[in-house]
């Protein structure tokens, strides 16, 4: 996999009332967390930057244009991962046969194959079975193991944890965390869960009707402890959240001061 | 009477295998969208399903002809005529069928919903790819609901069968025509083994369509 790319953009569109207008410049490294409420365009900024639907304006990855005023690079030609919000396997193939389609049609290039994926995200026991068999939780990983298997150049993340019981999240979370230090290319995470957003992100972007605010840059020290989310108490998990969210929001110098 | 038999179930055959190639991209294209241009390809599609056999098989009687124009075409190659062969049948089963392959397709396509589609685009698929790879594998029961109504309908046709064909035995008479004309000759015991034999096809054909129907229902093992 050649070198990671900055992931730039600037996108105009309107969708029936709601109107898209934002730009950003996302580091080639790194996990850049998106969040803002719901309905302020998280998920039609991700749409659009893997084409699946138009807007007005440029996006580009290091040297190569997805579009401009000239041209629209469809979905299947971007290269973009993308882990819906809801696990989205294909119904009529087992997970190994899931995995299998990616890795079948990746682009060509160095790569971990599918067993290496499989294993990283814990699915070795479960390649022959169907998706109906799959808890939540397991579809997603699925869901994760398949979008790094097509060997993305952006890999695009729509709250993956958002349909996931608490226990379910606190099972995946490890294996994102794990990610984040071995994937080499522009992660946008979206959520409107703090604590996700405090264990996994680099940088913080907010988004309030359909525009962007600041980055801001979260400092390793004062990324969340690592712990199962499941023996926090509510108290704790809000503490947690807070604390995060203040990390994400308020430009890290501001506070040195 | 082997000759009816043999000319139904190779008439039904070859309508079931055209049909299912031409619905499908047709079913994808209605299954996209409503706009007034779908819609009236969709009501012309439907049409075989409301309008009498007989008007159809008029129709296409005279398109058939040697003086259309379609037939016109066809003349430097040899061909005069379609009416009364095997192969203007075809073309007036697969017409008259049409409504009984693209309505279960366009459903099963509109029932997969934009999901699928999209994890395939984003995973590389091209449309045309992700069209053989995920939309029709997941239409499935979709075809095979199609395959066995026009088969089963192509069996049972009688008035567009009788205008185009003209009975000719080994050729159009198909068995339908054959236990008309049994009946006309008053030869009711051969009549009634033709007719009990396509009551019971045609319990087993619905039979089968409930089983699929139900099969589909079932989660997968």
């Amino acid at each position: 996999m050649s070198g990671a790319r900055t992931l730039t953009f600037r996108l105009n569109g309107r969708f029936g009332e709601f109107v898209l207008d934002c730009a950003a410049e996302i580091p080639g490294l790194g996990v850049t967390a998106l969040v803002g409420p719901s309905g302020s365009g998280k998920t039609t900024l991700l749409r659009c930057l893997a084409g699946l639907v138009r807007a007005e304006g440029r996006v580009s990855v290091g040297e190569t244009v997805w579009q401009d005023e000239r041209r629209f690079l469809a979905p299947h030609r971007r290269g973009v991962g993308y882990v819906f919000q809801e696990p989205s396997l294909l119904p009529h193939l087992s997970v190994r046969q899931n995995l299998a389609f990616a890795s079948r049609r990746a682009a060509p290039g160095e790569g971990p194959s599918l067993t290496e994926v499989a294993e990283m995200l814990g699915l070795a026991a479960l390649l022959e079975r169907g998706p109906e068999r799959l808890s939540g939780g397991e579809r997603q990983r699925v869901a994760i193991a398949r979008a790094l298997l097509s060997r993305p150049v952006v890999l695009l993340m729509d709250e993956p944890l958002s349909s996931l019981d608490l226990a379910s999240k606190a099972e995946v979370m490890p294996y994102l965390e794990d990610l984040h230090r071995r994937l080499r290319l522009p992660v946008i995470y979206v959520s409107h869960d703090a604590a996700e957003v405090a264990r996994l992100a680099d940088r913080v972007v907010r988004m309030r009707h359909g525009r962007l605010g600041p980055m801001v840059e979260v400092r390793p020290e004062r990324r969340a402890a690592k712990g199962p989310l499941t023996l926090m108490t509510p108290g704790q998990v809000e503490a947690l959240a807070r604390a995060a969210l203040a990390a994400g929001i308020e430009p890290a110098a501001a506070e040195e001061a | 009477m082997a000759e009816a038999v043999w000319t139904t179930l190779a008439l039904a055959s070859l309508t079931t295998l055209i049909l299912l190639v031409l619905a499908a991209p047709l079913g994808w294209w209605l299954a996209h969208g409503r706009s007034w241009r779908r819609e009236a390809v969709a009501a012309l599609v439907l049409l075989p399903i409301v309008l009498p056999p007989t008007v159809l098989g008029f129709y296409v009687l005279i398109a058939l002809g040697p003086a259309s124009p379609l037939m016109v075409l066809l003349h430097p190659f040899g061909v005069r005529t379609l009416a009364f062969t095997f192969w203007g049948l075809l073309i007036g089963s697969v017409i008259y069928s049409l409504p009984f392959a693209v309505q279960p397709i366009r459903s099963a396509f509109q029932a997969i919903g934009p999901r699928p589609l999209e994890v395939a685009a984003t995973l590389r698929a091209s449309p045309a790819d992700a069209f053989f790879s995920v939309a029709v594998p997941l239409a499935r029961r979709g075809f095979a609901t199609a395959a066995v109504l026009v088969f089963a309908h192509t069996v049972g046709e009688f008035g567009v069968v009788l205008m185009i064909g003209g009975a000719i035995p080994g050729k159009t008479e198909v068995l339908s025509i054959r236990i008309y004309q049994l009946v006309e000759a008053l030869q009711f015991g051969e009549a009634h083994k033709l007719a009990a034999a396509l009551v019971v096809f045609a319990f087993l054909v619905l039979f089968a369509l409930l089983v699929i129907d139900r099969r589909a229902g079932a989660p997968r093992p």
